[in-house]
């Protein structure tokens, strides 16, 4: 057994809450089992520290290594996203009956021959609680079988092809809950696994929707004899490439207003019923006015969401969780006294 | 506090100059993203409620400009091929507001510039945005910040900016939003709390407002048709829309002083109803009066004057929008009222300097506005402008102004002080144009508006005796004024005078009257040119005897002056009395004259002066007869012997010589007595005093005088070069004044007589000295 054991350290980012610096360990070259550390005494690391890939066992034989190919990289769109492991990667895009294809390479590594149970592909969608890998659940799982059981003697291409599977989600990567699409390869032998995992990302655009409505948000607000103001968003739903603009009414200022802010926050729902976690995130504060309006005043708003990265509004996906978009618009007074009123609004994805 | 600020002041300015360091350091190494940064950081200072209005405004112009380096560099960018849409965007991700916004101008301004886009919808952009600046001191200073940088992209008649990017409505409709904008959030500054500070700070950013204003009227396509009804009516809409006096005030009196003086004569009616009817009460519509009044004043005299009279009829907008304030019943200020009733005076005064019936009218209408008043409501400074107002005519306007009715109307709201101010100012006017006074109804308003100089009036007011001189003497100077061809009339307008002096007490009299006597002394003289007296009035017998009536009055007071007027009286006789008519009348002058000498005047150094005048003036009559005469000159002569001192008595008699050798006497036997009478005095001297020398050698150039007329004996003349020879070199041992004065005189007479030597004349050649 000790033989075969591999332990493979990959990189490890840093974050900036270093209580929770997690090493990930494991046993193989891939990133399956997953134990977590508490490595306190690198806390005081602030720089990205990178362990390259090093194998302490298996010295003289090396396992055979599989790598993927994804078919037309070069002029598919990179989406980014803030993943909290990862930190901030690009994933190649496929949406509406895009096929997925590519190159599965597998290398011998000086192994003579290989017995194995089966080569097969995958293609998984996978909804991640991060702090609950119980409720963590497949929502597609495609399978492929590139080589049935019997021996390998020479490194190999597969060509593989997912024809316009199905794009129910977008991916997503937030907080507390990732949505992630991947391919994954594995090479069964008797005694264990060699897996390759490749993520890439689903979007899905909508239709400029003229018929569903762009309604205005507007909400009169007031506290009796001291502030009376109405605001107003000119749209409920916004692309993702949207500017909000709307305008705030002072009906009566009786106050004396500081500054007038504009925040965004994203909601995360996971679960439902009184298990449901909620997780509020500001993206951006945003200062909307300085100084206190007389009566009468009509100050605009305009924010650009160009600037924030966001996920559309998603809501219910696949029974797990929810995204939702806030914009809470807050007048502070001068006894930084917060007066503030949430609403939401729906961001999707133009096509 | 002060202190406070100047530490604010210095840490904001370190900021700045901190971060436009790194700012620029960014630029030249072309990394704009961190010069962004750098700018924001620099432009945050601007955040700041900490500072007066005159230290954010230094701290702005310091961040100004280095927001100037940051604009060409946008520009330089931009022909580097950056999209300016997408700069236009990115700036505004900025999280602050204020630094968002001035970031945004300064790329909006360079975005316009590369006529992408039309002017006017950055230029509308631009202003919808700085809405967000609700602060009023950092909104003002935004929306300059915003002027200065639109200044050249407005979309103005002939710009490059116009056409696609808008035209000259537009563009006054940007700057008139702005100037609307701005003048709220000035307004808004005024607070409640500590109200005087608050208007000094307010008034220290008023050229931020203005600045607006100097916009609009540097608009080419601001014409006087598109000022008419395109950006005044909007002006007036911004003034009339706020309650705030400062505001309206200042800016009334930004758009007067902004726009060309032709606008304003074609919009004239629409401004003055403006400030008569839609200002608050408080507002100082005089100011405003007076600076409209004052530019079209200048105005008219520096165009044809007759365009100004006859396209628009000003004087008639101005009195009538003047007394629709003045019988609104407003608030207005009685003080402010009166004001704008000088300056409305003044600027008539200038424009129409002939019409005494405009003057009038405006005079008709402060008297409504002043019967309308309570007593107390003439406060110093109302009194003061009556007294302008009753004085300023007269500089310009003759002094017919005076018989308007309205004017005694105006005074008898004055105290005595201001009647007396009133008083003096006419006559320094009256003197200043050197106006001759020939008119008798002229003479009698005259007399009136005087009369607090004149006479002792129930409310007078004792002053210091030099001021009390000086008016006495402007009303001496206004007397010889009096002028008329018709002697009769000349001598009727004298008369009102007197009358009115003798009514004055004998201190005014002691100024009044010798003039009085003067004036009548030319009046004399005159009708003695024109041949003799032609009327019943002017016979000399009645003005000689009116004028020894004056005199006499001073006499009893001012005996030296009466002596003196005796004098010139005598002087002035003899000019027309030849024939020794009033022989008598002058002889008792004469007379007068010695006995006012001899009992009134006691001071010996003045007698001898007086002495030697009295002597001299009779030496040169003629008309009193010579047995009178003779008298009087012994009269004059035993009084020049009673003198204090010897060598007074030598010489004074030694004078007397002249009263009875000259044009009209030639008494050489009484020549030859004041002689004899000199020298016994000398000789009686010379004994105990060889300074005495002095005596002799003047009894010795007496002799020299005389020398052709009379006849002297030889030995006489020998005798006192004698004594002089011998006296002298005691005389000057001393090295005193009274040696120095000797010696001068000595050498001048040895000069004379080497001079009448060498011109071989008989007499001097025994004369050996």
């Amino acid at each position: 057994m000790a033989t075969n054991f591999e332990i493979v350290i990959i990189k490890i980012q840093t974050f900036r809450n270093f209580e929770n610096f997690i090493v990930y360990m494991n046993t193989e070259n891939t990133i399956n089992q997953q134990q977590k550390y508490k490595l306190n005494q690198l806390s005081n690391l602030w720089y990205k520290y990178t362990i390259i890939e090093a194998a302490l066992l298996n010295l003289v034989q090396g396992a055979p290594t599989i790598d993927i190919y994804l078919d037309g990289l070069e002029t598919r769109k990179i989406a980014r996203f803030n993943d909290k492991q990862q930190g901030l990667i690009g994933l190649p895009v496929y949406s509406g009956n895009d096929d997925i294809t590519g190159l599965v390479d597998l290398k011998m590594n000086k192994n003579k021959k290989i017995d194995h149970l089966g080569l097969r592909i995958e293609l998984l969608g996978r909804i991640e609680i991060i702090n609950d890998q119980k409720q963590s659940s497949d929502f597609i799982s495609l399978g492929k079988e590139l080589e049935t059981q019997g021996i390998i003697m020479e490194d190999k291409t597969y060509k593989f092809q997912f024809n316009k599977f199905e794009k129910q989600y977008e991916s997503y990567y937030g907080k507390e809950v990732k949505l992630r699409y991947y391919l994954r390869v594995i090479l069964q032998r008797n005694y264990g696994q060699v897996k390759k995992e490749v993520e890439f990302a689903v979007q899905i655009g909508e239709q400029e929707q003229v018929d569903q409505g762009q309604s205005t948000l507007k909400l009169e607000v007031g506290i009796e004899d001291c502030l009376h103001i109405e605001f107003e968003y000119f749209k409920s739903r916004y692309h993702l490439r949207d500017v909000v603009q709307g305008k705030v009414n002072f009906y009566l200022v009786n106050i004396k207003i500081k500054n007038m802010e504009l925040v965004l926050i994203r909601k995360e729902q996971i679960g439902i019923g009184s298990s449901q976690q909620i997780d509020n995130e500001t993206l951006i504060k945003y200062e909307l006015m300085d100084g206190c309006p007389q009566k009468g005043e009509v100050v605009p708003i305009r924010l650009f969401l160009s600037g924030i990265n966001m996920s559309p509004s998603f809501n219910n996906v696949g029974g797990k969780f929810s995204v939702k978009y806030i914009l809470n618009l807050i007048l502070l007074d001068e006894d930084d006294r917060k007066y503030f009123k949430q609403q939401e609004i729906k961001v999707y994805r133009k096509r | 506090m002060e202190e406070d600020q100047e530490k604010y002041l210095e840490d904001a300015r370190k900021v700045v100059k901190e971060q436009a360091y790194f700012m620029r350091a960014s630029l030249e190494k072309a990394q704009l993203k961190d010069a962004l940064r750098y700018s924001s950081a620099m432009l945050s200072e601007l955040k700041t409620s900490l500072l007066s209005p005159r230290n954010y405004y230094i701290l702005f112009m310091q961040v100004f400009d280095e927001m100037r380096i940051l604009e060409n560099y946008f520009k330089e960018e931009y022909r580097r091929g950056r999209k300016m849409p997408d700069l236009y965007e990115s700036v505004q991700h900025a999280t602050y507001v204020i630094p968002r916004l001035y970031l945004l101008i300064t790329v909006g301004s360079v975005f316009i510039q590369t006529h992408e886009i039309g002017a006017k919808v950055i230029l509308l952009d631009l202003l919808e945005c700085i809405k967000a600046i609700q602060h009023p001191l950092r909104g003002l200073f935004i929306r300059y910040y915003f002027l200065k940088l639109c200044k050249d992209r407005l979309p103005d008649t002939g710009s490059e900016y116009e056409g696609q990017g808008g035209n000259i409505d537009d563009a006054i409709e940007i700057i008139i939003r702005n100037l609307s904008e701005m003048n709220k959030l000035w307004i808004r500054m005024q607070g409640s709390k500590d109200k005087s500070k608050r208007e000094r700070e307010r008034l220290d950013l008023k050229v931020t407002i203005g600045e607006n204003v100097t916009r609009l009227s540097n608009l080419e396509g601001v014409s006087l048709d598109t000022y008419k009804t395109k950006v005044l009516p909007k002006i007036i809409d911004i003034i009339t829309s706020s309650k705030d006096p400062i505001s309206q005030t200042y800016l009334m009196d930004c758009t007067i002083q902004a726009f060309p003086d032709e606008y304003h004569l074609q919009t004239l009616q629409e401004l003055l109803k403006v400030c008569t009817t839609q200002l608050e009460p408080t507002v100082d519509i005089k100011n405003i009066f007076i600076n409209l009044m004052g530019r079209l004043a200048d105005f008219a005299l520096n165009n044809d004057m007759g365009t100004f009279n006859s396209e628009v009829d000003i004087y008639s907008m101005f009195k009538q929008n003047i007394d629709k304030m003045l019988d609104s019943n407003s608030q207005i200020e009685f003080k402010n009222l009166l004001d704008l009733q000088v300056a409305f005076l003044n600027f008539t005064l200038r424009c129409y300097p002939q019409n005494s019936e405009y003057v009038n009218d405006i005079l008709k209408s402060c008297c409504r506005l002043c019967e309308r008043q309570n007593e107390t409501d003439f406060t110093e400074e109302c009194q003061k402008n009556i007294v302008k107002f009753l004085a300023m005519p007269l500089d310009t306007m003759s002094l017919s102004i005076l018989t308007m009715n309205e004017y005694p109307n105006l005074m008898k709201h004055l105290p005595f002080q201001k009647r007396r101010q009133v008083a003096i100012k006419i006559c320094q006017a009256v003197i200043n144009l050197n106006q001759v006074i020939e008119d008798l109804k002229i003479t009698e308003e005259l007399l009136k508006f005087i009369s607090p100089l004149l006479i002792t009036q129930n409310d007078y007011v004792e002053i210091a005796e030099n001021e009390f001189e000086e008016e006495q003497q402007l009303v001496a100077r206004t007397v010889h004024l009096v002028s008329n061809h018709d002697l009769s009339i000349q001598n009727t307008i004298l008369q009102k005078f007197i009358a009115k002096f003798k009514l004055g007490d004998i201190n005014r009299q002691k100024y009044t009257y010798p003039a009085a006597i003067f004036a009548l002394f030319k009046l004399i003289q005159q009708i003695f040119t024109q041949g003799g007296p032609q009327t019943q009035d002017t016979q000399y017998k009645i003005l000689f005897d009116q004028i020894k009536e004056l005199i006499e009055v001073i006499q009893g007071n001012f005996a030296e002056l009466a002596l003196k007027l005796y004098l010139n009286f005598l002087l002035c006789i003899n000019i027309v009395d030849q024939n020794q008519e009033f022989d008598e009348f002058s002889y008792d002058l004469g007379t007068q004259i010695i006995t006012i000498f001899q009992d009134e005047i006691g001071d010996s150094n003045l007698k001898v002066i007086l002495l030697n005048q009295i002597m001299s003036t009779f030496a040169k009559l003629n008309c009193i007869n010579p047995e009178n005469f003779d008298t009087l000159a012994g009269n004059a002569t035993q009084q020049a012997a009673k003198l204090l001192k010897k060598n007074e008595q030598a010489i004074g008699v030694l004078n007397a010589a002249h009263m009875f050798y000259n044009d009209y006497q030639r008494n050489s036997q009484r020549v030859q007595e004041c002689f004899k009478k000199a020298l016994k005095i000398a000789n009686q001297s010379i004994g105990n005093n060889p300074k005495f020398v002095y005596v002799f050698i003047q009894i010795l150039n007496k002799y020299f005088y005389f020398f052709e007329k009379v006849e002297f004996k030889e030995a006489e003349i020998q005798e006192v070069i004698k004594i002089i020879l011998e006296k002298l070199p005691k005389a000057l041992t001393d090295n005193d004044e009274q040696s120095k004065k000797i010696k001068i005189l000595w050498a001048a007479t040895q000069e004379i007589v080497k001079e009448r030597k060498r011109r071989s004349i008989q007499a001097y050649q025994q004369i050996n000295i």
